[in-house]
């Protein structure tokens, strides 16, 4: 069972999305924020230690580049793994290049395998 | 006149004496060039050799005079050692078991007795006796140190107390105190020793001088040192410097009388170096400076149990005088090997170039024309061939000299030799006619006596014509005067120039004389033929004839070259204006052409560059002028990299051979490619670049490059793929919500079969809207952008063995099986393994859900030339004839597809016929409804490599699940 310690951040702007992966992580014993902003998503990575991030690429004021280029800057070494529609190799690149620890196309994983994914980055971490 | 004749008139007429010196200033004879070289390769091992051996046998002498010298001096050591030992043993052993004397002593001493004093004193005269190396024992008061007894009466008394052998023997034997003795006048060695009762009670002070003379003997002895070879001793009673010195000292060599030796340097203080040393306790030879400041060679040691160093030195000027001898000897034996050396080379060169020599004097005496005194060299080597061809060459001078004197003589005109001063040297035959006097008369007569200028007076004359000559070099055609022997002046033309040697200096002048009387009449009868053919040549007709010549003379050549000359400029002038209307024509024709050509090239929107085969810019549009702000004629025939800077998207420079010109040459292909021009150092211009053969017959002439600039459409382009990539995140963010919702629904269970079952179905349409939104990305980018395609060599039996090992996965689930055997040769081509991949990947997925279960499907891979075959082959519904030539399109499915999966898109063949096109490769269907379909893909054996903006790739496609049917 997941250490009651492990926070995630979900970063995403859809409400609906956050609101299932919220909903479905807390099922499974994780210790769940949100943000629904890319500002507010880099403020609370800043001031709170998360295990792991869930970042979205298309966001409101932030774009998730923008925050794992802020996070890069910063020095700030907390495991992001983006979870995008955006489905193109090019944007997979980018994101690996600028630290993310994994990428995922959001319409083409399933929500048992999102679980799993989480999982396993964590124990492995 | 008669120019022509005069040049070897010139050369003839030379006299040995006119021509001064023959030998060219910087003429260095073979003989003595051989001569210096065998000297200068004999000279350095001669003077190596002749070195090291003067300084090798000065080093070898150095040391065996030093190693004499060394042992000259121990055997005059040991000499002196020995003697020395003898006298102190002796001393040492007087008075041993001498009780009786004690006695006497003890009882003079205590008793003062007188007769006790003159008992000792024979006592001691009867030791004396005994002991011929000393000539004076005597006994010293210890209290007062004064003399008691002495073998020596008048030394009886005397005050002792100063000297070191009375303080010294008061205690201990003491070996010896050098020094001058008043009394006796001369330098005495003394020992002394205490004389002790039996209660160990100090009587006395025993002291004996030893007769020095053997000492002075061999001090004296030079044996072997020379004239400056010199002994001695110097004293010391503790290690005290400054010392006081004993030295026999030779005044003059073989003197055998020792009174003539004058001994001893009287208490001369010696700071030698050698004393020094040996009082330090060293010993050894060296060089250093001795006590009159001359430079010796010294041995030096040190006797402690003498209180002495002894030393033996001789002068340095003396001592390596051998050395001196040997080396003056030697360096006259290198000078005479030198001199005897210098008369070998000589005679060597000599015997080499006596031959060259004697040819030498033969090819002198044939410049002086002396042509038939050649000796004949007769030796069987070069110089005999060459003797032979220079004697040849002086025959065959010989013979065409005896033309040119005929022809010098047969000339008309008048010819002199005159010498500076202006006599005659030499004149031929038409100048005895001329002037009617003999050749004894003409001879060495002042030539300016013959020649007059009318009103003018001699002076005058004579600078009019020699002296102009003398300013100018060269007169010609001066008309004057010239007395003969008929005692009147005829009128002459008169030419002349300067004669000068080889170095340019005159040497005297040669004049030419005609008779203007017969010239005159010439002239005028020649000219009046010849000025009316000039005139009319004048007025360009060239047709008449002129009248063959007459006579032999110049004007008769005159008229006929100008005959010839009216004809070929005839000739010419009618092929000219031929050949001028042809030019003018196909001129004419060319520049219409060219017009043409022009007026096209400049019409066409794009900017056009053609380069020939080196590179170097034939011509280029008005577009292109504009485009890349450079006149056609600034660039044209210039280096094509050199006048424009292309860039590619990195921003390096493409340099010329990686243009794609290089490529187009080779292949005689079309290359396309975008490039970069930058036209302001902030600003480029993206042009979508096309490298064409320039093709005659099949022969390449050149490349033509178009370049379209494609900011628009590239902005354009950006815009579009910005959206299609927005659009759809867009269309896949709902879609992942309902996925994931529908997901979780299943998930929670507390459904019944029906809700399960459609909740299942919502999914799958769900996930094939996903697939579609991805197809329509991908089919977007196949038809807007570039797609980049990077070809690099790949096994293909990996690359499909891969795949198929993928799918079979999903294959299993229907019950299927992917075969696929590995073919007998190796195939590799030169692809993009993604795209080509996609291919496959998408043709299996294909073949999996178009089959019905527990079917097989074949997979096939054949090489065929040059082209590369991927079959795959299903048992699968088929495509009909009809619908097989839409298979390709964009959102076509068949019939049968539509009936039996609902997923499809209609665009996965059709993304694979865009990829086939833009990887070189094509696809092709066989099919038959019901029974199968075969994909058989051909792909080229190396695969273009094409950059387009960015990085811009398809997006993989996932493996989709096979339909439950």
């Amino acid at each position: 069972m997941p250490n009651e310690t492990v926070k995630i951040l979900i970063a995403e702007d859809d409400p609906f999305l956050s609101k299932i992966m919220g909903n479905r992580l807390r099922e499974e014993g994780y210790e769940v924020d949100t943000a629904h902003d890319g500002d507010e998503a880099f403020e609370k990575i800043k001031a709170d230690g998360y295990s792991l991030v869930m970042l979205d690429l298309i966001m409101p004021l932030k774009s998730g580049f923008e925050v794992l280029q802020a996070l890069k800057d910063r020095e700030d070494r907390t495991p992001v793994l983006v979870f995008t529609n955006l489905a193109q190799e090019e944007d997979r690149q980018e994101v690996l290049s600028l630290g993310a620890k994994g990428y995922y196309v959001k319409s083409d994983i399933a929500m048992d395998d999102l679980v799993i994914t989480v999982r396993r980055f964590l124990e492995s971490n | 006149m008669n120019n022509k004749e005069s040049k070897p008139v010139s050369q003839d007429l030379l006299r040995e004496e006119d021509i001064s010196p023959f030998i060219q200033p910087r003429f260095i004879s073979i003989g003595w060039r051989f001569f210096a070289y065998f000297l200068s390769i004999s000279i350095v091992p001669i003077l190596v050799f002749g070195f090291s051996a003067i300084q090798k046998s000065d080093f070898i002498l150095h040391n065996e005079i030093q190693n004499k010298f060394s042992s000259i001096a121990s055997l005059k050591t040991s000499e002196l050692k020995f003697w020395m030992s003898e006298n102190r043993t002796h001393f040492k052993s007087i008075l041993e078991g001498r009780n009786d004397l004690i006695v006497l002593v003890s009882t003079m001493m205590t008793e003062r007795a007188t007769e006790n004093r003159d008992k000792v004193r024979l006592t001691f005269d009867v030791l004396l006796k005994h002991s011929n190396q000393f000539s004076e024992f005597f006994l010293i008061d210890p209290d007062s140190g004064k003399v008691v007894v002495s073998t020596n009466t008048l030394r009886e008394g005397a005050d002792e107390s100063e000297d070191n052998y009375y303080k010294e023997g008061k205690n201990d034997f003491f070996p010896g105190s050098i020094h001058f003795s008043t009394y006796a006048d001369e330098n005495v060695l003394t020992m002394s020793m205490p004389i002790k009762n039996s209660d160990d009670e100090l009587l006395g002070v025993f002291a004996g001088n030893v007769d020095l003379k053997t000492l002075y003997n061999f001090l004296s002895d030079s044996t072997g040192l020379g004239a400056t070879g010199e002994t001695y001793m110097v004293s010391r009673f503790y290690k005290a410097i400054p010392s006081v010195g004993l030295a026999a000292k030779t005044i003059d060599e073989g003197a055998e009388d020792a009174s003539k030796i004058e001994i001893g340097i009287k208490e001369k203080t010696v700071y030698t170096e050698g004393v020094i040393r040996a009082l330090n306790g060293e010993r050894g030879v060296d060089i250093y400076k001795n006590y009159d400041d001359r430079e010796v060679i010294g041995y030096y040691q040190n006797f402690p149990e003498f209180g002495l160093v002894f030393l033996v030195e001789q002068c340095t000027d003396e001592a390596f005088e051998p050395i001196e001898r040997m080396t003056s000897t030697l360096a006259w034996v290198l000078f005479m090997v030198l001199a005897a050396d210098a008369i070998i080379a000589y005679m060597i060169a000599n015997s080499i170039t006596r031959p060259l020599s004697q040819l030498t004097k033969n090819a002198r005496k044939i410049r002086k024309g002396n042509y038939e005194d050649i000796s004949d060299l007769s030796s069987n080597d070069e110089f005999g061939v060459l003797s032979d061809s220079l004697n040849q060459m002086a025959h065959s001078l010989i013979l065409s000299l005896g033309e040119t004197k005929n022809i010098i003589n047969t000339m008309p005109s008048a010819l002199f030799i005159l010498d500076v001063n202006g006599r005659v040297t030499s004149a031929n035959q038409s100048a005895y006619e001329l002037s009617g006097f003999e050749e004894k008369e003409l001879i060495g007569r002042v030539f300016m006596e013959l020649i007059r200028c009318p009103n003018h007076s001699v002076e005058e004359c004579k600078a009019f014509t020699l002296g102009e000559i003398d300013k100018g070099g060269i007169i010609t055609d001066k008309q004057v005067q010239c007395y003969t022997n008929a005692h009147e002046y005829i009128p002459i033309s008169l030419s002349g120039s300067v004669l000068k040697d080889k170095a340019g200096k005159s040497i005297g002048y040669i004049v030419i004389i005609q008779d203007l009387r017969k010239l005159k009449e010439y002239a005028r009868e020649r000219l009046q033929k010849i000025t009316p053919m000039l005139h009319r040549i004048s007025l360009g007709d060239f047709s008449g004839q002129l009248e063959a010549p007459a006579s032999d003379d110049e004007f008769s050549e005159l008229l006929v070259s100008l005959d010839l000359m009216a004809s070929n400029l005839k000739e010419l002038i009618t092929e000219n204006r031929m050949k001028a209307n042809q030019v003018q024509k196909s001129k004419t024709k060319i520049e219409q052409e060219k017009a043409k050509a022009e007026a096209f090239l400049g019409s066409i929107g794009e900017g056009v560059i053609a380069i020939d085969l080196k590179g170097k810019v034939i011509m280029i549009n008005e577009v292109a002028e504009k485009m890349f702000g450079k006149r056609l004629e600034d660039v044209v025939d210039k280096q094509f990299t050199e006048v424009y800077r292309f860039e590619d998207q990195k921003g390096n420079v493409i340099k010329e051979n990686s243009f794609p010109v290089s490529e187009v040459i080779a292949n005689k292909k079309q290359v396309y490619t975008i490039t970069y021009f930058s036209s302001l150092p902030d600003s480029k211009l993206p042009l979508a670049t096309t490298a064409s053969p320039i093709l005659f017959e099949d022969n390449i002439l050149g490349v033509i490059g178009t370049f379209r600039d494609i900011t628009k459409e590239m902005e354009v382009d950006r815009a579009k793929s910005e959206f299609v990539s927005l659009a759809s995140h867009q269309l896949r963010t709902p879609l992942a919500g309902l996925n994931w919702l529908l997901q979780e629904v299943i998930r929670k269970g507390n459904l019944d079969d029906v809700q399960n079952e459609y909740l299942q179905d919502a999914l799958k349409s769900n996930e094939r809207m996903v697939h579609l939104v991805s197809d329509l990305l991908n089919v977007s980018r196949l038809e807007t952008g570039i797609i980049n395609v990077e070809s690099a060599d790949t096994d293909l039996y990996d690359m499909v063995n891969t795949l198929v090992k993928e799918t079979s996965v999903v294959a299993k689930d229907k019950g299927q099986l992917i075969e696929f055997k590995k073919p007998s040769q190796d195939i590799h081509a030169s692809l993009d393994k993604d795209l080509i991949g996609q291919v496959v990947t998408n043709l299996l997925s294909n073949a999996i859900s178009y089959s019905e279960e527990n079917t097989t499907i074949h997979v096939d891979l054949s090489k065929e030339a040059d082209q590369i075959f991927i079959k795959v082959k299903d048992e699968g519904i088929g495509i009909s004839k009809e619908e097989q030539e839409k298979l390709f399109t964009k959102f076509f499915r068949s019939r049968n597809a539509s009936k039996y999966s609902t997923t499809g898109s209609g665009l996965g063949l059709y993304i694979i016929r865009k990829v086939l096109d833009v990887c070189d490769g094509k696809i092709e269907v066989e099919s038959e409804p019901g029974k199968g379909t075969t994909f058989t893909v051909t792909l080229p054996l190396k695969g273009p490599v094409i950059k387009g903006e960015g990085d811009k790739k398809l997006i993989e496609q996932k493996l989709r699940s096979p339909d439950a049917s």
